[in-house]
């Protein structure tokens, strides 16, 4: 099953054991590699109102399931430290408000949030921006760069602008059979 | 039989037809998916339970208690937390195993003479007790 969702609704879902269904950690941030447009794993806070951040980390790797409600994970092992995949790598608090930017020069607007693609992996497949006229969405190919100064996108990408989540699905899609499309000669 | 038509079912005793208590909840083993025990009275460590083998009868109008069947206090953390309220099912969020919300657990089917647990009733579907993966102080997990 695909599962197209916001990263920051993930931000204060539960972190649930399946041999004890203990919510025993809450998402504090979504950590992603840029570099294949995925999700590597997540920082963790506490459970409850006023705790505070959890030293340990949970890897994707050692994520059973991903759903709406909560991130699964088969027993509290699963947190610890940060694996190969999740070192030197950015959380999405640091590409929120980054200026979309297109290859072209023409700014988008800037980051609200990430738009994942989840199944055996979570992929980034687009970001949420605030380009003056509300949000809208925006599809990635399956790598992006990013600074802390702009996201650079495919000029292409502008034709792709999608308004909510019904649907984005097939326009990543489309988006990203495009960019994989030989350029056509003119 | 149903764990909410089980709950203040009269427990009487068959050597003196006395009645011992009333059903205040029933004890499960998730990983067998039966009832171990039944919970009659007293709080935490006071807590008196009746070992289910040692039922001669679970019916509609009272527990049947048999010869010998000694009532005896919790015997580990776990029947401690579940005596104290910590783990009981009704009313207690239920999600499935792939991270998706199924509702708050209705009701809990068992079949009276096995003690065996048959469905795990929740607000949104039915569950049969073999999808039943885990219970605990957050919530109950079922086989999406």
């Amino acid at each position: 099953m695909t599962l197209l969702l916001r990263a920051r609704d993930l931000i204060g879902r539960p972190v649930v054991t399946l041999d004890t269904a203990e919510d025993v950690a809450e998402v504090k941030d979504v950590v992603f590699l840029h570099t294949e447009a995925k999700v590597v794993g997540f920082t963790l806070n506490k459970r409850g109102r006023f705790a505070g951040p959890l030293k340990a980390v949970l890897p994707w790797s050692r994520v059973a399931a991903l759903g709406r409600d909560a991130v699964m994970i088969t027993g509290r092992e699963a947190l610890g430290a940060p694996d190969e995949g999740m070192r030197d790598v950015a959380g999405d608090a640091d590409v929120v408000g980054t200026t979309v930017m297109t290859e072209g020069g023409r700014a988008l607007g800037t980051v609200r949030d990430l738009v994942l693609e989840v199944n055996e992996d979570a992929d980034v497949v687009g970001f949420e921006i605030d380009g003056g006229q509300g949000p809208r969405l925006l599809p990635v190919g399956d790598t992006f760069s990013v600074s802390g100064e702009a996201l650079m996108v495919p000029a292409a990408t502008e034709e792709f602008l999608h308004d909510d989540l019904a649907g984005f699905g097939s326009a990543v899609e489309a988006f990203r059979d495009r960019l994989h499309r030989p350029r056509e000669e003119t | 039989m149903r764990f909410s038509d089980a709950h203040g079912t009269p427990v009487m005793s068959r050597n003196d037809a006395e009645q011992l208590g009333k059903v205040r909840r029933l004890l499960v083993d998730v990983g067998h998916r039966r009832v171990t025990a039944v919970h009659i009275d007293g709080r935490r460590k006071r807590a008196l339970l009746v070992e289910w083998r040692a039922l001669s009868g679970f019916g509609p109008d009272a527990v049947v208690v048999g010869d010998g069947g000694a009532l005896r206090g919790p015997a580990d953390e776990r029947e401690l937390a579940m005596v104290a309220g910590d783990l009981d099912w009704l009313g207690r969020r239920v999600l499935t195993d792939r991270g998706e919300s199924a509702g708050a657990v209705d009701d809990v089917e068992f079949d009276e003479d096995s003690g065996a647990l048959t469905s795990i009733v929740t607000t949104r579907a039915t569950y049969g007790a073999d999808r039943l993966v885990a219970l605990g102080p957050y919530c109950v997990i079922v086989r999406g």
